[in-house]
């Protein structure tokens, strides 16, 4: 009943076949480029999803890489810190041997010349850069060394504090200077050089009576005690905060994955169905070639001689 | 003599029918093509002896094979899939923008802040400065070149409608004349058919360029209208189509008509379909909403960023400056307005801005302010008003009754959307105050955090806060009224001269802490910190600048995937109309085939009854030898 006019027939076999070949070139440009979602229409939610996730990923990038920064910082300040600690027990053995009256004047010349360059060595040491163009001990931030001789003696130039870094995990990225080393203000904790100077003048002092040597000898080494607790207390922190630091790494990383596995998951090509799909489709472009190529030649014409 | 003249109207009837067959099989593609079928009838017979007796065949006319509910339906679908496929064709440029994920306006945005991280962890580094400034200029770039690209497919636009319109125009004149020459034809004209195909194909042609209503006159004429109710073509008069800026509205397309001297602006929402109609709806919505989305994201940074580098001090010391810059939204004046008022909007809190565009309209003595987007309304009493993060300003003359003025605002301020800092240096990465334990503190009070939350912060006065107890302190330092006996609770926040303090650790009587300039401002990376966590923020109107991405990308993919999804269903309704229309009106070639053999045979056998004539003539002439 229903007429089916030439040029139709022609022109559903054309569009059948050049659908099919649409089809066909998504399959492959998604297997070649290993995506599934290669414009936002293609998966407007997933599009959006992915947008996401991958900003998820470079954030978790982000906060990898200042976690990373922090590592390294806290790692230069503890070996400071150990090597700091160092100097002081050097110096306690060196004060009380000087302490002992077998010492000679002497003796306590050689003893207070190596205690100033123990004390040389922590000066140098509490101004140590960090190899970056910053200071182990910048408080909360100098682009020029923190400790200076200046008229009053030793000052700290930074604001004391810390500087952090992170996000989610706040990690110093810098000691406190003035709280470890102290200043010569006067204030509050007396500079761990100048105690150092101090009693390295008392022992090359030929002058002064034993009594008030000893007097000096053990002051100094109470400080050094106090000193050397600060540095242990500090060194606990770090320690703590190197804790901290492979803690947030070991979440990043697990982050990283799950964001990562996401992101494929929402964007990526399940190969094995694109590919198996793609054969089904060849198979049906083939097909709709094959019966236009029949169908066209059969013609009324070709029989009337 | 009978036979002879019966044999003649069959050999005319077969041969007028080969004729018509042959006509059918040269047309079989012509587009718009009617196949046509030859009507004949028995002549009228004879009384003879014994009864009446037939006198051959008539034809009767060439009939051209056409159902105009047919004829109509495929018009309407081909308005419909055109429409469609225009919409879908501009909204698949839009998705283009969007389709790389990795180099888009969101991996720019992460990228500039992996720069402000690094700013973080190495403030005193001046490289890390120079790297965040280069990847906020890309960002910034990016987003400008969007827009850019927006402006330009926006232009496509416009300039495809005027083409459509130039041809419907053409289309339109062309039908006019057709109906000029239906007229004045005569009825059983030979032409007569071609030109009804002429008309029906002109009509087909129209409708896939604008939808249209058609009537068909008792001459055989066409009337034309469109979709609105709009006369195109009466008789021989066709109207003009022009497409320009809207007259009210400088964001969208309007639509104008003119027949004779009067001009009269058409509704595009009742376009109803055609090619047209795709272009004005991706122009007026889709393409409108994506770059109003793309201006709130560009208001939204640079509000937030601006702010944060304003309460911050740079590499010297100075007040941070503005990091990124917005152009101006673009206020017109409508065409029609009789006032001479001067409006200006200024985005004065870019991180409310609503993603639309909005009209300034003087109704009934009111002032009346429509965001475009949701066509909300508020009335405004007096200028300056601000509304949604805009000041609206009255600059000069007045607002008549009926005055109407366009305001592109989110649409507009994108465009020159650039890096405003001239210097890396200027990053304002330090707060330019510090909480700072007195030295010589025997308690453990320690700052917990700080932050500086207003631009203008009295951050110059040293404040000193004194501890009369573990609980309890005095507070010293210009512009804080010297407060005295405040209670202290670790953790609670204090706010003096703009910034904000919270303490922790227990004080002993006589601990200070003293909040003062900054010393380094160059190494401090406190302001670079809340610079980052920006990106956590809800700076775009309640969302982050992620989110404000990722929904734009998510809205431009939907809006083409369901304008792909329409173009595949008009494309369904059109074939099938065009299947129907084509079982009554196409050429089927093995028909035609079939056809030429039968009448072939009827010529054979019209010419056989006339030589069987000529004998029997012959056969009477030997009567008389």
């Amino acid at each position: 009943m229903d007429r089916i006019s030439t040029a139709q027939q022609v022109r559903q076999s054309i569009d059948l076949i050049t659908d099919r070949q649409t089809e066909l070139g998504d399959l492959q440009k998604q297997i070649t480029t290993g995506k599934r979602v290669l414009k936002p229409s293609d998966d407007p939610s997933a599009s959006a999803q992915i947008e996401r996730s991958r900003s998820d990923v470079a954030r978790l990038d982000v906060e990898a890489r200042m976690v990373s920064f922090a590592k390294l910082k806290l790692s230069q300040a503890e070996g400071a810190v150990a090597e700091g600690t160092e100097v002081f027990q050097r110096s306690r053995e060196i004060l009380l041997a000087a302490n002992n009256d077998s010492s000679s004047p002497e003796d306590r010349e050689l003893y207070a010349h190596e205690l100033r360059s123990l004390r040389d060595q922590l000066f140098n040491m509490a101004n140590r850069s960090d190899g970056l163009g910053g200071y182990i001990f910048a408080g909360a931030g100098t682009r020029q060394e923190p400790f200076v001789e200046g008229a009053n003696g030793i000052e700290y130039r930074a604001d004391a504090g810390r500087q952090l870094t992170g996000e989610r995990t706040e990690l110093s990225t810098s000691v406190d200077g003035r709280y470890l080393f102290g200043t010569s203000s006067g204030a509050g904790v007396e500079a761990v050089f100048d105690i150092m100077n101090d009693v390295a003048s008392a022992l090359e002092d030929t002058g002064m009576d034993s009594v008030l040597l000893h007097t000096n000898v053990s002051a100094a080494l109470d400080d050094i005690d106090a000193a050397m607790n600060r540095f242990s207390g500090v060194r606990a922190e770090l320690g703590e905060q190197m804790v901290m630091a492979d803690l947030a790494e070991q979440s990043l990383a697990a982050g990283q994955e799950l964001a990562t596995q996401r992101l494929s998951s929402l964007s990526g090509v399940d190969m094995a169905e694109a590919i198996s799909s793609m054969q089904a489709k060849s198979t049906q472009l083939d097909a709709a070639m094959q019966t236009y190529a029949q169908i066209s030649g059969l013609s009324l014409f070709n029989y009337i001689r | 003599m009978g036979v002879l003249d019966i044999g003649a109207s069959a050999l005319h009837a077969a041969h007028t029918r080969l004729q018509a067959t042959s006509n059918n099989i040269a047309n079989a593609s012509t587009p718009g093509y009617s196949r046509q079928e030859v009507n004949v009838a028995a002549r009228e017979g004879q009384l003879l002896v014994g009864g009446y007796i037939g006198g051959g065949v008539e034809v009767t006319a060439v009939e051209r094979q056409y159902d105009e509910f047919l004829a109509r339906e495929l018009d309407m679908s081909k308005s419909a899939l055109a429409a469609s496929q225009a919409r879908a064709n501009s909204l698949d440029r839009l998705d283009q923008i969007f389709s790389n994920s990795d180099s888009g306006i969101g991996a720019r945005y992460d990228t500039f802040n992996a720069g402000v991280a690094d700013m973080v962890n190495q403030p005193f580094d001046d490289a890390t400065r120079s790297v965040a400034l280069h990847r906020a200029t890309e960002l910034a770039k990016t987003i400008n070149g969007t827009h850019g690209e927006m402006e330009r497919i926006a232009d496509d636009t416009l300039a495809q409608a005027r083409a459509v319109a130039t041809s419907i125009n053409d289309r339109l004149q062309e039908l006019a004349e057709v109906n000029g020459q239906i007229n004045a034809s005569d009825t059983v004209h030979s032409n007569q058919n071609d030109l009804l195909d002429r008309r029906d194909q002109l009509v087909s042609t129209i409708s896939e360029s604008i939808r249209v209503n058609s009537h068909i006159n008792d001459n055989g004429t066409v009337s034309l209208f469109g979709a609105t109710g709009d006369a195109l073509v009466i008789s021989q008069t066709a109207s003009t189509l022009s497409v320009g800026i809207d007259v009210r509205d400088p964001g969208r397309l309007g639509l104008n008509l003119q027949t004779g001297d009067r001009d009269l602006p058409l509704n595009d929402d009742l376009l109803g379909g055609g090619k047209l109609a795709g272009l004005f709806e991706f122009y007026n919505e889709d393409l409108r909403d994506a770059s109003a989305r793309l201006g709130q994201m560009a208001a939204a940074l640079t509000e937030g960023y601006n702010q944060q580098q304003a309460n911050g001090l740079d590499r010297d010391g100075q007040p941070g400056s503005a990091l990124f810059q917005i152009s101006a939204p673009v206020t017109v004046a409508a065409s029609i307005n009789t006032g001479d008022a001067q409006i200006s909007a200024q985005v004065v809190d870019g991180s409310v801005l609503k993603a639309s565009d909005y009209t300034l309209e003087m109704q009934g003595g009111d002032l009346i302010l429509t965001r475009l987007s949701d066509d909300q309304q508020t009335t405004l009493t007096g200028l300056p008003q601000t509304v949604d993060g805009l000041t609206f300003s009255l600059d000069s003359g007045a607002l008549a009754e009926g005055d109407i003025i366009g305001i592109r605002s989110a649409t507009a301020i994108a465009k020159d959307f650039s890096i405003a800092m001239q210097s890396p240096s200027q990053w304002a990465n330090a707060y330019p105050a510090i909480p700072v334990t007195g030295e010589g503190n025997r308690g453990s009070l320690a700052g917990a955090s700080f932050a500086v939350t207003d631009a203008g912060a009295n951050t110059t006065a040293p404040v000193t806060l004194t501890f009369t107890g573990p609980d309890s302190f005095d507070v010293s330092g210009a512009g804080t009224g010297n407060p005295t006996g405040l209670t202290y609770a670790p953790g609670e926040a204090f706010s003096f001269n703009g910034w904000t303090l919270t303490m922790t650790g227990t004080p002993q009587l006589g601990d200070t802490l003293t909040v003062g300039p900054t010393a380094d401002p160059s190494a401090d990376n406190r302001n670079a910190r809340a610079i980052l966590a920006l990106s956590n923020e809800p700076l775009a109107d309640g969302n982050t600048v992620t989110e404000s991405v990722s929904s734009l990308i998510g809205e431009v993919g939907a809006r083409t995937q369901s304008a792909k999804a329409d173009e595949v269903q008009s494309e369904i309704w059109k074939n099938s109309a065009q299947g129907a229309r084509d079982s009554v009106s196409g050429v089927n070639l093995d028909e035609e085939a079939a056809r030429l053999l039968q009448y072939q045979q009827a010529y054979q056998a019209a010419a056989k009854v006339i030589s069987t004539a000529q004998v029997m003539f012959d056969s009477l002439l030997t009567i008389g030898r």
